[in-house]
């Protein structure tokens, strides 16, 4: 950040967050555009919940100019991890899904982070709703990229604008 | 912030030949029980053809294919059939995604899915 004298920092909460996120994620925080429409949420990972969070993905999605399939894919893929999280990451223990959503840097890509503080279980051998959730933020994101481990899953999605 | 909590709505049609499930709505993590007791009371009506209308479903993520794919296999299994018919965006871009038109039995309308 210090190469570009005109980069706003971050609020320092925001940055807190990308500080405990895979070295992956935090590098994609430090990329984004935060002058620019973005979200930086942090809900209870409940079911009841997700909903919410698609609704504000389908609020600043409208904004970006993406094409109308990209704007269904963004809140498709985002439901898909923020579900993951409500489903698998805190069988025991009340716990929360953090949403993070901007422009990159270039101005010309879109990235979106979804990560939880829980547990990490392999894919059942069952290829049931984990591996169909995993496999459809694949197929509808340009980039995905996923991590767990002893702090948490963290996903990282991402789609360019349309030239 | 207001709140959003998903919304399904459904309701059952028995006909002759074949049943139609009318779902409106939002299928997700939420709402899913209540999608898997629309398809139950559908398949319940014993008839051979279970049609499943999805045009006012507003979105549906992996967990609506699950309980179709799930339904498929039983309605398989018992010498029946489920159909989907009435794809909104949403659901036909999960469908194409994932291929699983060449799966589940797939029909642009419910007037199709009842005649052929």
């Amino acid at each position: 950040m210090p190469d570009d004298p005109n980069s706003v920092l971050p609020a320092p909460a925001l940055r807190d967050w990308a500080s405990s996120l895979p070295s992956f994620a935090a590098e994609v925080v430090s990329q984004t555009d935060t002058s620019r429409p973005h979200i930086y949420t942090r809900m209870p990972a409940m079911a009841e919940h997700v909903g919410l969070i698609r609704a504000q993905l389908t609020g600043w999605a409208g904004r970006l100019g993406l094409t109308a399939v990209q704007r269904q894919d963004v809140v498709l893929a985002v439901d898909e991890a923020a579900s993951n999280a409500v489903e698998h990451a805190y069988p025991s223990t009340p716990g929360t899904v953090t949403i993070f959503a901007a422009h990159t840097r270039s101005g010309d890509a879109v990235r979106v982070i979804v990560s939880d503080e829980g547990l990490w279980r392999p894919p059942p051998a069952d290829p049931g709703f984990r591996g169909r959730g995993l496999a459809m933020m694949e197929l509808v994101a340009e980039v995905f990229r996923l991590m767990s481990g002893p702090g948490g899953t963290t996903v990282v999605l991402g789609w360019s604008l349309p030239a | 912030m207001g709140k959003a909590e998903s919304v399904l709505g459904w309701t059952v049609e028995p006909g002759e030949h074949s049943t139609v499930v009318h779902v409106s709505g939002e299928i997700d993590i939420a709402t899913q029980p209540d999608f898997e007791e629309a398809m139950r009371t559908g398949m319940r009506s014993g008839a051979l053809v279970v049609i499943v209308d999805l045009d006012k479903v507003t979105f549906m993520s992996s967990v609506g294919l699950r309980v179709l794919l799930q339904v498929h296999a039983d309605a398989q299994q018992a010498g029946r059939s489920v159909r989907v018919a009435g794809m909104s965006p949403i659901v036909r871009r999960i469908i194409d995604v994932t291929g699983l038109g060449q799966v589940l039995a797939v029909y642009p309308s419910i007037e199709e899915a009842e005649t052929r």
